[in-house]
């Protein structure tokens, strides 16, 4: 991308990382459960990268771990995103992005739902509505192209 | 002697029909030539028939023939008119056959090196070469030989050069075009700066610019097995410097580096801004004037984008040397005008994203103010009296926690560019006029409530330091020493020790003043409410700033009393103190005022010696040993200063043998009289509970090489038995680690063997079947020490002692600890046995006990069965971690078979270890697990699961590992492994699932578009 082609939000606020997550004496106790939750999934999306910008999705506050909801007992997860102004073009190659990684990173068991947070997009119903449906997901993710663009936001090490 | 000449001649004669080879006949016309028994003109009289023969294959012989001599020649040889006959003679024949012309530049090559050579033959010659030869038409390596000639006319022969002038720049130009051999071209960009330099371009500028630029930017990528080892580096380099070598070339320079800036390709704008640096640094400012605002605005979206971080420093460093540039030039009205602009520019585009911390561009456009600031005086005066103050008072105003952390850290490094121009710190300087604007934010900061402004701004403190004045550093050292006994945070505290360390150098009178004795009323004051967190952090921090005898003085004897004060208290705690003195003890010994302080006026061995006697006596204290192993570290750090330490060690070691009813020498009669203590305990050195002995480790383990001390036989036997009867495992380890020291030192003899043949007698005799396996297992550890004492220092004995161990591995009881001691043996301890503490080290003795122990292990694996071909295994594994890489290549192929079958073994100490050193050498020569992944890849998926917590990580890191592999080789296994790692992403362990996650979409990733 030469970036001659105008960027649709060249100055985002950027936002704190957060830190590691803390350590408790149980990690490495093998008898203990560790139950999922909502930083476990937080720390799957966090370090996506925005497809316009060097920065992760936490940086731009796209996700955040309030925004993060799971129930182990119920195999349910669900993520909510914002995008980083009501008329963003990447919005839905950002949900699809964090639908994909989950869908590698998560057991089978659950029931993944990613949705953009309420009131924060302009076509927020129709992108709602194409993450949500699992046959164009599925399509999406047989595209080549999109495919490229989307590991590229995934892993931001491998590109060069 | 004539009758061999006139051989000679006549064999020369027929050279090209007879049988004779020109190459074995020149070696014996050469020594005729260098004596004067033959000229070259007969030579060449007698090559005449082969010279001017018809058929060009003669004519190659004979030319070839001369062209030898010539090289074979000494350089003062020939005389000017010899040289004018050849050279006629050589123009003459670049008319010749094609086939006979290289041989000709060849020959051509060895006469201009002769030292008689005039200025017209040189002109004449390569007048001759440029009319009569084209370059590009010849072999590779004939024009290699051309640029030679070139290279060689402009080092050496420059006035020839310079009477051709602006025809020798056409011919080179004609000669260049179109060359593509990276060795040649290296060759050539070498030449061209000498070119651009001495000789007049004239109208021929745009032309050679024109070759040299058609290489730019450089895209090339060296073959697999390159033999010449041309890297792209090197042709990138030799570019970079043709093309800024005149500013000449500036016209058409500055527009092509434009264009590449422009470019898509990230490494041909990489490589335009790089060029851009070393061009500023040769052009005019005249040159570069009319070029700034469109490579300001090409430098500026580079660093806005920022989507590089390379490429962004690129930009701002071209940034920087294009106003560096024109500052050099500021004589002329358009280079002011043009900085005047371009700076103001930069502050309207630039100063509004100042305002907004909190978004992105806020950083990229500080940073382009900042390269200008960093650039010329003038452009940095008008920057900072514009941002200074905004930023200051926006950290005032602002109140989001990361606006203003962002403000300050800017802030901070604007005043940090600031302080650098001298005038800014004057009286009536920019920093002074806005000091306590500044301050005052800084000061905010520091007692701000949120940590992560506070982490900032002592950041910020350490960048800025340079702008503070000392009454503000006093200042911020008393708030921050405060912070540091007051907020427990890891990360707070390291800025601010950072920052400690900074100031020290600054300003070390702050740190002596503010900084330590708030320290030390703390460390006293904290006495028995020992929450032990914060004590151990300001002894730390105490151990890092005090430097220097006068600080040691203030500090040192207040550590000690505590450390004895503790004592009683918490054994733990008085350990904290007595790490802290060595610490600072070894900081310090190095410099001589320290020494004599330490050794002389505080006495630290005595203290030392009446320390560990009290700590043993006492009766509060039911384990001593920690406090002795504390003790011991400080005396091994300063022993080593003791000037000639050999009476002390003596009548310490002589203590220990003494009948007591013998009299005393006069020297240990002086340590027995200042310690009363001593005695009653040396004298029972060799009793089970005795400690001692980590006393004698911590003075004895130190001395040099080759030592002669009395009683040392005596010391050596009491060792070896206190490391088997020892009550404690840290006193029987230490009296081996002791023993194993002093034995690797003594100097090789009948003294040596003696005490080595008593060593083989206690071992074998406490490791025979009858003892108890708590008496062979502390048997085995002396064993493995003196293996390793006798291997480092190379000895005739130590195959014996190494095949000892090796049998030990079958033995039913302590065979797996045998295999573990083979760690011992590799592994670098923490001071013993190491150059430190001067023992005698061979090189290479990993390699070669590696080497001794590879077969016997590899074939005891392959043998036998059951435990004993498990502990071969483990033996295995606890040798590879320790080693070289470079050796370890050399055995792979006959390591991973054993490996592989180790993976699957079922002891799990063997299978964790063999996973460990696995995943350890797959991250370093994946290449090598190419043709094993097929029996690698199910044996690792099986061990993700139903395993204990750490294996199952550790085959999800080599499965990790693996993934880097090439895709072809990985393809067949995809689907296998992401299935496989599908149930690993349920583990009930959030590490092992973080694990599987990251190995199984870099497992997803292979052969996926994108990756």
């Amino acid at each position: 991308m030469s970036g001659k082609e105008r960027l649709e939000n060249v100055n985002p606020h950027i936002f704190a990382k957060a830190g590691q997550r803390m350590e408790t004496p149980t990690d490495w106790d093998d008898d203990v459960y560790d139950p999922f939750d909502a930083r476990e999934i937080f720390d799957l999306v966090r370090n996506i990268r925005d497809p316009e910008h060097p920065l992760s999705l936490e940086e731009l506050n796209v996700v955040e771990v309030g925004q993060c909801d799971v129930s182990d007992e119920e195999n349910y997860v669900m993520v909510h995103f914002t995008p980083t102004i009501p008329h963003c073009s990447m919005a839905s190659l950002i949900g699809l992005s964090i639908r994909l990684k989950l869908l590698q990173a998560l057991p089978a068991r659950f029931k993944v739902d990613v949705r953009i947070t309420p009131g924060t997009h302009a076509s927020e119903h129709a992108i709602n509505k194409q993450l949500a449906d699992k046959e164009r997901v599925a399509a999406a993710l047989e595209n080549p192209h999109l495919l490229e663009v989307i590991n590229k936001c995934l892993h931001p090490q491998n590109a060069a | 002697m004539d009758s061999s000449k006139i051989d000679l001649i006549e064999k020369i004669k027929a050279l090209p029909n007879s049988s004779e080879d020109g190459s074995t006949l020149l070696p014996l016309v050469i020594p005729g030539i260098k004596t004067n028994q033959m000229t070259l003109l007969e030579v060449v009289e007698a090559l005449g028939s082969s010279l001017t023969h018809t058929n060009p294959a003669h004519r190659v012989v004979g030319t070839q023939f001369l062209a030898d001599a010539l090289h074979a020649l000494p350089r003062s040889k020939l005389n000017t008119d010899e040289v004018t006959f050849l050279s006629t003679f050589f123009v003459d024949r670049f008319k010749d056959h094609h086939s006979v012309t290289p041989i000709v530049i060849y020959a051509m090559l060895g006469l201009i090196e002769q030292e008689n050579i005039t200025k017209d033959n040189v002109v004449d010659l390569l007048r001759g070469l440029f009319k009569e030869v084209h370059c590009q038409s010849q072999l590779m390596n004939h024009r290699r030989n051309i640029y030679s000639f070139f290279k060689y006319c402009l080092l050496n022969k420059m006035e020839g050069v310079k009477e051709l002038g602006m025809d020798f720049v056409v011919g080179f130009i004609a000669a260049m075009d179109g060359e593509k051999d990276p060795r040649n071209l290296v060759l050539l960009f070498a030449i061209i700066p000498i070119i651009t330099s001495c000789l007049p371009l004239g109208p021929f500028t745009e032309e050679l610019f024109e070759v040299i630029a058609a290489y730019f930017p450089i895209d090339f990528v060296p073959p697999a097995d390159d033999p010449f080892g041309i890297s792209a580096e090197d042709l990138v380099l030799g570019l970079r410097q043709a093309l800024s070598s005149t500013p000449a070339f500036a016209p058409y320079c500055i527009p092509l580096l434009q264009e590449k800036l422009d470019s898509d390709l990230s490494s041909a704008k990489l490589d335009a801004l790089h060029t851009l640096v070393s061009c500023c640094e040769k052009y005019s400012a005249e040159d570069i004037c009319p070029h700034v605002s469109p490579l300001w605005v090409s430098i500026r979206r580079e660093v806005v984008e920022g989507s590089s971080a390379e490429a962004e420093s690129a930009a701002l460093t071209a940034l920087t040397a294009m106003i560096m540039a024109l500052e050099r030039g500021a004589v002329s009205q358009s280079a002011r005008d043009a900085i005047t602009s371009l700076t103001n520019s930069a502050l309207m585009e630039c100063l509004g994203h100042l305002t907004a911390p909190e978004q992105r561009l806020m950083f990229p456009s500080a940073h382009l103010l900042i390269a200008i600031t960093i650039a010329a005086p003038g452009p940095a005066q008008h920057i900072t009296e514009k941002v200074l103050p905004l930023l200051a008072r926006q950290f005032t105003t602002k109140t989001e926690e990361i606006a203003r952390k962002n403000t300050i850290i800017i802030l901070a490094k604007f005043m940090e560019q600031a302080a650098k121009y001298p005038g800014m710190k004057e009286a009536d300087g920019i920093l002074t006029k806005y000091e306590h604007l500044y301050w005052g934010a800084f000061s905010q900061g520091l007692s701000s409530s949120s940590l992560a402004v506070q982490e900032a701004t002592v950041g910020s403190v350490t960048t800025a330091m340079g702008a503070l004045t000392p009454e503000h550093l006093s200042q911020a050292a008393d708030t921050m020493t405060n912070l540091l006994i007051t907020v427990n945070n890891n990360s707070l505290r390291d800025s601010i020790i950072a920052s400690f360390v900074m100031l020290s150098k600054i300003q070390p009178e702050a740190v002596s003043n503010h900084i330590l004795p708030q320290l030390l009323s703390d460390m006293e004051r904290d006495t028995s409410a020992n929450s032990g967190v914060s004590s151990s952090q300001i002894l730390e921090t105490l151990a890092i700033l005090t430097c220097g005898k006068l600080l040691l003085r203030k500090v040192l004897p207040i550590i000690w009393k505590r450390a004895e004060e503790t004592l009683k208290v918490s054994v733990r705690f008085s350990c904290q103190h007595l790490f802290c003195i060595q610490k600072v003890l070894k900081n310090n010994m190095q410099d001589n005022e320290c020494q004599q302080y330490v050794l002389e006026e505080w006495n630290c061995i005595h203290k030392i010696i009446s320390f560990s006697i009290n700590s043993m006596n006492s009766q509060d204290i039911t384990d001593p040993i920690p406090v002795l192993t504390s003790l011991s570290g400080i005396s091994r750090t300063v022993i080593v200063y003791l000037k000639d330490s050999t009476p002390f060690i003596e009548s310490l070691v002589h203590l220990t043998v003494i009948d007591e009813n013998i009299d005393l020498p006069d020297q240990c009669k002086e340590l027995v009289a200042a310690h009363p203590g001593l005695l009653p305990l040396t004298s029972r050195f060799a009793e089970a509970d005795n400690c001692m002995v980590f006393i004698y480790e911590g003075f004895l383990i130190g001395l040099h090489p080759n030592l002669e001390v009395l009683g040392l036989e005596q010391m050596l036997s009491k060792l070896r038995s206190l490391s088997v009867i020892g009550a404690y495992p840290e006193q029987r380890e230490i009296s081996a680690i002791l023993h194993a020291s002093l034995l690797n030192k003594i100097l090789k003899g009948p003294y040596f063997s003696s005490i080595l043949a008593s060593c083989l007698e206690d071992v074998d005799a406490k490791l025979s079947t009858s003892s108890t396996v708590e008496t062979r297992q502390a048997a085995l550890l002396l064993l493995t020490w003196i293996c390793k004492a006798l291997l480092m220092r190379g000895t005739p004995e130590e195959t014996m002692w190494m095949d000892k161990m090796l049998k030990l591995l079958s033995d039913p009881s302590i065979g797996l600890n045998v295999a573990q001691c083979f760690d011992i043996i590799l592994k670098d301890h923490q001071y013993a046995l190491k150059a430190e503490t001067f023992a005698t080290v061979r090189i290479l003795y990993k390699q070669r006990y590696f080497q001794y122990v590879i077969g016997p292990l590899v074939d005891a694996f392959n043998t036998t069965t059951g435990s004993a071909k498990q502990n071969a295994l483990l033996a295995l594994s606890s040798l590879l971690p320790h080693l070289p890489h470079t050796v370890l290549n050399t055995h792979i192929n006959r390591l991973f078979p054993v490996l592989l079958q180790g993976v699957t073994c079922e002891e799990v100490a063997v299978k964790e270890s063999i996973l460990s050193t696995l995943s350890a050498l797959l991250s370093h020569s994946v290449v090598h697990a190419t043709s094993h992944t097929s029996a690698l890849v199910p044996d690792l998926l099986k061990l993700t699961v139903n395993q204990s917590l750490s294996t199952r990580i550790k085959a999800l890191e080599c499965l990790g590992v693996l993934a880097s592999l090439p895709t072809t080789a990985l393809l067949p296994y995809k689907q296998d492994v992401t299935r496989g790692l599908k149930c690993v992403l349920n583990d009930k362990k959030r590490v092992v699932r973080q694990t599987a996650v990251n190995t199984r979409c870099k497992w997803m990733l292979v052969g996926a578009p994108g990756s």
